[in-house]
């Protein structure tokens, strides 16, 4: 009973289709030409054909199939595109990755077209339609005009949407009745069933499913039976489930080149957007980004940017990446670039019930990234001491607060506390019997009041980066406490800091 | 004498709390040494390292506490001077939004800006033990304090701290 129950559930399948997708893509990649008369070539020389033409470039006169010179004589203002595999394929992964956010189980089609299965999905919003809507909202924000079609079946489905316009929902059990208009082209038979149907005179996907289906497979073949299927609304094929890809990349290629950062900010800001949209798709955001632009006449230069923590502000993640290449600018001038984003999670943690609240996580990560922005990378973060006997045994770590209830302890007592300058200052010391009794230096100059020290320390002779000297605390006439070092390897003295 | 011992103080105590600070670090001068000595939980404290000007330092300062949760946030730079009062003004404005303390650390005579207590410090008699010239231990230092209101320069409280390092 259990079974059967099963097996009568009914399947649903949803196909998301962007339709001239080359076209979109590049478009997505170049968005600049949104408004202008756009087709896309396909061949190389002499062979090139108009593969897609956008509206105005319709309405201007330019046919697919045409070649270029033809097209520029009706059309003068005609922008005439290669697209690049990476282009697309960037197109298509974007459509994957919203595809995913939906179902877990999707399959890419060919035509830039992606099935998904929505079984068991039927709650999670009040009607197909309105979901269809939503993933419609969703590829519009990553740069993509879909169709989507709900069906029964993923070859139903499939058809619907490349026959419909906006969303479709092939309602349970008419699915006979939505595909019986439809031209028989629709089913995508092959060109010898096509001839042989359209010669008995069968011109839509009704005519077809009106044959008498016994005997078909006899005189048409394999083909035909299973068409025939179809075309009474029978769809059992399987999905093909695929892995998510965890490469997030979006390239753009340029029929001009770029040798200033400017335009060339410009470019990734739009590119970033959309890596980020995908990301978000997936409850990502960029953990690190690696640039790799195309050089003009040839070569490659490649950059690398690391926020301190996964985030999805365009505006941190921009000026990180100016910064990185204002530090190693590219050596010729740039004609495309590819962005990979490496997706991160932003952290999950909640702050803890008894303790005290902490700020958002999404926020915090922004956060983390602007100031990164501000103070340059590697600069941000907590701040930790080494186990270790080094002269200056404090290093930067990962700023990752932990939402748990503090100690209520009173303050401690008041303490002398160390500050460090930065660089320490040279200064030149008279001693004696090993005593520092004057210090001279740029600022800071006087005499030695008292002093307590040497306090001999040697560390990383083991590394071959060797550290010995001896530390003193001294009152300066004037000037207060200081820290003296004693480099022992150079018999040079400094003052690290005072005590403040 | 006193200003990074006061700051660093403050820091402390919140972050054992439980609370997160930042430490707007334009000069560099942060000892995590110090820090860890006087008890704090290092791991709450959000140390933006320079060095920066004061321009820079003043808008990492607005971005924290632009983003809350923070309760203390401690501003040094090289060159406090240079921003005028129009930038500590607008910097007061951002606190005054929040529920957080920000901390300058300036050297000299600081701008009055309303709303805000200046606490000025001069350093005493440093203390020590053991036999000049000899065997000498920094035992401690004494540190005037004194509590002035900001604009209206009226002194709130006096009194001398003995510190040990």
């Amino acid at each position: 009973m259990k079974d059967k129950r099963k097996r009568d559930k009914p399947r649903e399948y949803a196909c998301v289709l962007a339709p001239a997708l080359p076209l979109q893509a590049l478009v997505r990649s170049e968005p600049d030409l949104t408004g202008r008369p756009v087709a896309t070539l396909s061949g190389k020389g002499s062979r090139a054909v108009i593969t897609y033409a956008s509206r105005l470039a319709l309405n201007a006169g330019a046919r697919p199939g045409m070649t270029p010179s033809q097209a520029g004589s009706i059309a003068p203002g005609l922008v005439l595109r290669d697209v690049s595999d990476r282009v697309l394929q960037a197109a298509e992964h974007t459509l994957l990755d919203i595809a995913l956010a939906w179902s877990p189980r999707v399959q890419p089609s060919k035509s830039g077209a992606v099935l998904l299965d929505m079984s068991g999905t039927r709650r999670m919003y009040p009607s197909r339609a309105s979901m269809c809507c939503a993933l419609q909202a969703a590829c519009a924000k990553a740069g993509l005009r879909v169709r989507v079609s709900v069906a029964s079946g993923p070859r139903i489905a499939r058809i619907a949407a490349s026959s419909g316009r906006g969303v479709t929902i092939v309602p349970h059990g008419r699915e006979a009745a939505t595909l019986s208009p439809l031209p028989l082209t629709a089913l995508s038979p092959s060109q010898a069933l096509r001839g042989t149907l359209t010669r008995l005179g069968i011109r839509t996907i009704g005519d077809f499913a009106a044959l008498n289906g016994r005997g078909l497979g006899i005189r048409l073949g394999r083909e035909a039976m299973d068409l025939h299927r179809l075309a009474r609304g029978r769809d059992h094929s399987p999905l093909q489930p695929v892995r998510p890809s965890e490469v997030f990349e979006e390239s753009v290629s340029l029929d001009y080149t770029v040798d200033n950062a400017e335009p060339l900010i410009f470019l990734l800001s739009s590119c970033m957007e959309r890596l980020s949209a995908r990301l978000e798709a997936r409850l990502l955001a960029p953990a690190s980004l690696h640039l790799s632009l195309t050089l003009d006449p040839e070569g490659r230069h490649e950059i690398g940017v690391n926020p301190p923590a996964p985030t999805s502000d365009i505006h941190s993640l921009l000026t990180l990446t100016r910064l990185a290449l204002d530090s190693d600018p590219p050596p010729l001038p740039v004609s495309g670039f590819t962005l990979r984003a490496d997706g991160g999670s932003v952290s999950p943690s909640q702050g803890h019930l008894f303790g005290p609240p902490l700020p958002e996580p999404g926020r915090l990560a922004g956060l983390l990234g602007r100031l990164t922005a501000i103070a340059g990378p590697d600069n941000v973060g907590s701040p930790a001491v080494l186990d270790s006997h080094a002269r200056d045994p404090s290093a930067l770590a990962r700023f990752d607060p932990e939402g748990i209830p503090g100690d209520p302890t009173p303050g401690t007592r008041p303490v002398l506390v160390f500050r460090r300058l930065s660089p320490p200052l040279g200064v030149s010391v008279d001693t004696m019997a090993l005593v520092p009794v004057r210090v001279r230096g740029p600022g800071l100059s006087g005499r030695v009041i008292r002093n307590a020290g040497p306090w001999y320390t040697g560390t990383d002779w083991w590394t071959g980066h060797c550290q010995a000297g001896a530390l003193h605390d001294a009152e300066v006439a004037g000037h207060g406490l200081v820290r003296l070092w004693h480099d022992l390897l150079t018999d040079r003295w400094f003052v690290d800091g005072l005590y403040d | 004498m006193g200003r990074t011992s006061l700051s660093i103080l403050s820091v402390a105590a919140a972050s054992r709390r439980g609370l997160l600070t930042a430490w707007i670090d334009g000069d560099c001068s942060l000892d995590p040494v110090s820090l860890d000595c006087a008890g704090a939980v290092t791991g709450r404290i959000l140390w933006v390292r320079g060095p920066f000007s004061f321009h820079r330092a003043l808008k990492a300062a607005e971005e924290v506490l632009k983003t809350g949760g923070f309760e203390v946030c401690v501003v040094r730079t090289p060159d406090p001077g240079a921003v005028g009062t129009a930038g500590w003004v607008r910097l007061a404005r951002a606190v005054e939004r929040t529920r957080s303390v920000l901390i300058s650390i300036e050297h000299g005579r600081s701008t009055p800006i309303p709303g805000s207590v200046q606490v000025n410090l001069a350093p005493g008699r440093c203390r020590w033990a053991g036999t000049p010239g000899v065997s000498s231990v920094l035992v401690g230092a004494d540190v005037a304090v004194r509590t002035v209101h900001g604009s209206a320069g009226l002194t709130l409280d006096s009194k001398e701290v003995f510190c040990k390092p």
